[in-house]
């Protein structure tokens, strides 16, 4: 069962990309694709991704070193564009908060300037183990990657709890998303790019391939299913405390 | 193999971080109703006394310097409480705040696209009064594409910027239940009229588009979601 090419493999990595193709057209019929353009084409973006690597994969006339390649390719396009949707979800967060927003911009920046540099060391700590160079170098690539999306979004979320910031339902279901995937691939990365369980690395396919699929089923429930209406809650003020308050305040004003 | 051991235990703690956090706005959310009830009512005659300095001078002079400490130390615990307080009350008048601003805010567009609705088909139904069939029908077709784009922004799905729903959108709100399924049919006469394929009567047409619009408070919008 938790082999390479067993049923559950197939259904890991195809199931996931078709529910993102699938969501990329019921938000194009939404219209949501011009609220988050960026999460639309990386939703479709996987789904593209799936559609060229799964049969490169399984294949027999393609060679390793070709499948790779391509895997490489996808990868540098798939950090370009996921580091695009963090930056999506800050402006989408903070747009509420203009006075706010410059910031986060800065603390951001020095942030991502911080991570760049921890990837980049990690990265020249880690050996290159396998003859086919490919192989550990996207791994690496991978870990680096994570690493950086996972210091942004996990900033993200401190900066917001910090200052008690409203979330917008779908941008926090993506960056919640994004959270939990970057978190756990970037430790199952870190485990391969280094060298770690060598002949038990399909457990760490299974992981990666069962969290991105709890990932997107994740975006599916906030995308699709509409929260709570807060409108109905339409709180009832204790007046007496505000009559208090804005009787303290007019006093202050006066004076 | 270190390395990698830092790195994952780093990601597990940013991750329960992450989870904490996400987990902490849930319940915040589900608990917006009891927010009101959680304000602190707070005693502003007594807070004033506290931070009298008079109140402070009389008693200095007239305690002992060891009690006057004693008591000036309760009375600054007392202080830091009531302004903690008024804190926390702040910041509950502002997610009550935050929550009062998006929920008029669709309520309020969904409110002028009814308007605009109803314009629509008072004017079209005029139109079709005297005479003016032709000119009336796309005015139908407008009322009952605005009064759907109402629903959606009553449910928060309208793309900003749009003032009409399209036929997808139509045919998943009726799917939905959110609107009755006269309007899809209606649209689908008035195009076709349009076209040239058919002629259609107004009056059962402008009938639909009112029934769509007083439909607009009456759906069950949790049954539509």
């Amino acid at each position: 069962m938790l082999r390479a090419h067993s049923v559950l493999w197939h259904y890991l990595w195809t199931a996931p990309n078709l529910l993102l193709a699938v969501l990329a057209a019921l938000m194009w019929r939404r219209g949501l694709h011009k609220r988050f353009p960026v999460f639309w084409i990386y939703a479709l973006f996987e789904a593209i991704q799936w559609a060229v690597l799964y049969p490169l994969d399984l294949l027999p006339s393609v060679a390793p070193e070709n499948f790779w390649r391509a895997y490489w390719l996808s990868l540098l396009v798939e950090a370009l564009i996921t580091f695009a949707l963090v930056s999506e979800i800050f402006t989408n967060v903070l747009r509420p908060y203009p006075g706010l927003a410059q910031l986060a911009t800065l603390l951001g920046r020095w942030t991502g300037v911080l991570l760049v540099i921890v990837a980049a060391v990690t990265a020249a700590y880690a050996p290159i183990d396998n003859p086919l160079w490919l192989i550990p170098a996207s791994h690496i690539l991978q870990q680096a990657v994570y690493m950086i999306e996972c210091g942004v979004v996990f900033f993200l979320f401190v900066f917001a709890a910090y200052f008690r910031l409203t979330w917008n339902r779908a941008a926090f279901g993506i960056a919640l998303g994004l959270g939990v995937s970057s978190c756990i691939h970037l430790a199952t990365w870190a485990v391969m790019a280094n060298g770690g369980l060598a002949q038990r690395r399909y457990l760490l396919d299974f992981v990666n391939l069962a969290t991105f699929h709890t990932c997107v089923l994740m975006w599916f429930y906030y995308f699709l299913i509409p929260g709570k209406a807060t409108a109905k809650s339409a709180l009832r003020l204790p007046e007496h405390n505000l009559e208090v308050w804005n009787r303290e305040l007019e006093r202050l004003l006066q004076q | 193999m270190t390395l990698a051991i830092f790195i994952v235990i780093a990601a597990a703690i940013a991750l329960a971080i992450i989870l904490q956090i996400a987990v902490s706005r849930s319940l915040q959310t589900s608990r917006t109703a009891g927010r009101a009830a959680r304000i602190q009512p707070i005693d502003v005659e007594a807070f004033r006394n506290l931070v009298d300095p008079a109140e402070d001078g009389y008693l200095r002079l007239r305690l002992p310097p060891p009690q006057f400490r004693h008591v000036r130390r309760q009375r600054l615990l007392a202080m830091a409480a009531y302004v903690k307080a008024a804190g926390r009350n702040a910041d509950i008048l502002i997610r009550i705040g935050h929550a009062a601003l998006a929920s008029s805010d669709a309520r309020a567009r969904a409110g002028t696209l009814r308007v605009q609705a109803e314009r629509a088909l008072g004017m079209a139904r005029a139109l079709a009064a005297g005479g003016f069939v032709d000119e009336a029908l796309p005015l139908v077709a407008k009322a009952i594409a605005a009064g759907a784009a109402a629903r959606l922004a009553a449910l928060g799905e309208l793309a900003v910027g749009a003032t009409l729903a399209t036929p997808t959108q139509v045919h998943d709100l009726v799917e939905r239940g959110a609107l009755i399924p006269q309007a899809e049919t209606a649209l689908s006469a008035l195009w076709s009229a349009a076209s040239g394929k058919a002629g259609v009567d107004a009056d059962p047409l402008i009938e639909v588009g009112m029934r769509v619009i007083t439909s607009l408070g009456e759906a069950d919008v949790a049954k539509a979601a």
